[in-house]
């Protein structure tokens, strides 16, 4: 795989244009490609050899995140940290594969009219898992944040179990967040996107799509921007096209979808944005834990997790970082958090990530990019207290001797007492802060003429428009989403090649 | 939001149209950043202090990266805080001693108000790149950095 990077104007056409090349856009490449289509890929970041990856946190965050890791809500009440590169967030991501939970589509298929939906997806998991070589973590290798979690749960009687990854070769150098320098990742630029090249897909690097061309109800071609290896733009582009699939993410999509005017008679798109947040929980233990070696998250506690019970939206499971991180996510200032820093090596931590209930939105700014509308509602700031007290339970009954929870004063508790006496208290908006990594919605599937996106991924407000990331889901996962991305990526890719060739 | 807190969130809001609008070197800024570093991370005993660690240069090259509005609010969040204390201390913040500056970050930290809240989680992000991406704090940590290149 070679991607094209061209620092100046261009044009270019193709048969189908995705933009995007992350899990949705590389499945979608892939299945095109596979069909016999003339793809090309446009992606607005670099394309990165996993050789070049410095594991330093500075460099990394502006190489791998949108706007170097700050992006947040328009209101700041969360962050949203999304990937770019060749690759997208597949680059970044911790390698979680996880299904929908039956039950979820169960209720997709009841609320948003997704007949056929859960048989759809099963196969296509079955063909991405397959690809991508997922696997279970071997035991052997849980480090020892893991442990916590399994060890915690275990004593206290919660469901937990082991996760599932796309990771061949992994030395357990645990940077997985700032990109793998060995190339152990299974991802949308290791297998989907070169095998797609090889099959004749062009990728374009550097290139940030600001325009869904179109007249008379048609897509005709995508314009916008080259940009330099700092993000800055150095010229304009233009490709001719008979089909886009967008596949930008759950903000990006639907903000290029907005900038362009695209029809939208139901006036739905950009709503339904869910998150899928969390907070950090830290313990302290006598022994070194060393958290940031090894694989970060092999073991999920899904006691308070059940996909139709608003009292149980909390999925808990390992988070570490490096310093900077660390740093960011700790909940104190000043002396104690110079403390608790000094205490680094005998830090657990793990992250209650909230299946929301919020209905955010996404709105475009001047130049087409993502403005990200959400603050979390009543319910679910109740839940995120909630899940703070169930993942300091977890520390403390995993052997932490003392846990800080990062509200507004930072508190501490040392016994299951303590942090039982938590389960209601009040949270407010940045108390904790929170954090994002699985945006979803925005172009939503559905059965009903008001959905932006028919079950197969087409657009419903202009003929060759099609969508194939997270910008699909009609209501939070619950759940990390990459796997699931992967196999609505090539879903659309599929009904995209079939549309094309009939 | 109660009059206190839409009050402090609009001179937040003002402060940061009005001063962060300005032209700005980041080096103008050094001692408002290493007055808020000390505040936000006092090294212990062995640690480096924001200035020997250089913050701001790390925090000038971190922000060349975000979006422009992120640049330009960053400056003018700093210009706003150091500001912020007239009013209490009579005093801009980075003149103010460490007990002062402690007090002052730990109070906006736990406040009911959520801008204040806001500006402390926004400059502890902002300063945590700053000053735990240099390789002399982690020998305190224990941590022992990247791997490849050794």
């Amino acid at each position: 795989m070679t991607p094209i990077t061209t620092r100046g104007s261009w044009t270019d056409a193709a048969t189908v244009v995705v933009v995007g090349s992350g899990a949705g856009g590389g499945a979608a490449a892939w299945a095109l490609a596979r069909a016999g289509h003339d793809v090309l890929v446009l992606e607005m970041g670099e394309h990165q050899a996993p050789a070049t990856f410095d594991q330093r946190e500075e460099n990394m965050l502006a190489r791998l995140f949108q706007d170097a890791g700050s992006r947040a809500s328009v209101d700041y009440s969360v962050g949203v940290l999304q990937g770019k590169g060749v690759g997208g967030s597949t680059l970044h991501n911790l390698n979680l594969c996880k299904r929908l939970d039956p039950e979820l589509l169960d209720v997709w298929v009841a609320e948003h009219g997704l007949a056929g939906l859960p048989a759809r997806m099963s196969e296509a998991y079955d063909v991405i898992e397959r690809t991508l070589q997922v696997s279970e973590v071997e035991a052997s290798r849980m480090n020892a944040n893991n442990r916590v979690v399994r060890d915690g749960a275990r004593a206290l009687g919660w469901r937990n179990g082991p996760l599932r990854h796309n990771r061949v070769g992994c030395v357990g150098s645990g940077f997985c967040e700032l990109g793998c320098a060995y190339d152990a990742k299974m991802n949308s630029a290791r297998v989907l996107l070169p095998e797609a090249s090889a099959r004749g897909a062009r990728i374009r690097a550097a290139a940030r799509v600001t325009r869904i061309e179109h007249a008379f109800g048609r897509v005709t071609g995508v314009s916008g921007v080259a940009l330099d290896a700092a993000g800055a733009p150095v010229g304009a582009f233009r490709v001719r096209c008979d089909a886009v699939v967008l596949a930008a993410s759950a903000t990006a999509s639907s903000a290029l979808a907005l900038a362009s005017a695209v029809p939208d008679p139901g006036r739905r798109i950009g709503r339904g944005l869910t998150l899928h947040p969390g907070a950090t929980v830290g313990g302290l233990f006598n022994e070194r834990i060393e958290g940031w070696k090894g694989i970060p998250q092999s073991w999920e506690c899904t006691e308070h997790l059940h996909p139709t019970d608003p009292e149980r939206r909390i999925w808990i499971v390992p988070v570490f970082g490096h310093p900077v991180g660390v740093a960011a996510m700790l909940p104190a200032t000043g002396a104690l958090h110079t403390r608790l820093m000094g205490q680094f090596a005998h830090l657990a931590a793990v992250t209650p990530m909230l299946h929301d209930s919020t209905f955010g939105h996404v709105t475009a700014d001047r130049g087409g990019r993502p403005r990200i509308h959400y603050t979390p509602n009543a319910a679910d700031l109740r839940m995120m207290a909630r899940g703070l007290a169930w993942s300091a339970e977890l520390l403390l009954a995993g052997g932490a001797r003392e846990v800080w929870l990062p509200t507004a004063p930072p508190l501490v508790v040392r016994t299951l007492v303590e942090a039982r006496a938590l389960h209601d208290r009040p949270a407010r908006v940045l108390d904790p802060p929170l954090a994002a990594v699985h945006p979803m919605g925005g172009l939503a599937m559905g059965g009903a003429a008001s959905a932006p996106v028919d079950p197969t991924g087409r657009a419903r407000g202009l003929r060759g428009l099609w969508v194939a990331d997270g910008s699909l889901f009609p209501s939070s996962t619950g759940v990390p989403p990459q796997i699931s991305i992967y196999a609505l990526g090539l879903l659309t890719g599929q009904a995209c090649a079939a549309s094309l060739s009939a | 939001m109660d009059r206190r807190a839409f009050g402090f969130g609009l001179a937040a809001s003002v402060g940061l149209a009005a001063l962060g609008a300005a032209p700005l070197a980041l080096a103008s800024e050094r001692r408002i950043i290493e007055a808020l570093a000390g505040a936000l991370f006092p090294p212990a005993p062995g640690m480096p202090s924001a200035a020997e660690v250089d913050v701001v240069s790390a925090v000038g090259r971190y922000l060349a990266h975000a979006p422009a509005a992120a640049r330009w609010q960053a400056r003018g969040l700093l210009r706003f805080v150091d500001a912020a204390t007239l009013p209490t201390h009579a005093a801009r913040f980075h003149t103010l001693d460490l007990a002062a500056r402690d007090a002052v970050i730990s109070g906006w930290g736990a406040s009911d108000l959520v801008a204040q809240r806001l500006i402390v989680h926004a400059l502890r992000q902002m300063l945590a790149m700053g000053y735990y991406q240099h390789d002399a704090t982690w020998a305190h940590l224990g941590y022992d950095g990247p791997l490849v290149g050794r």
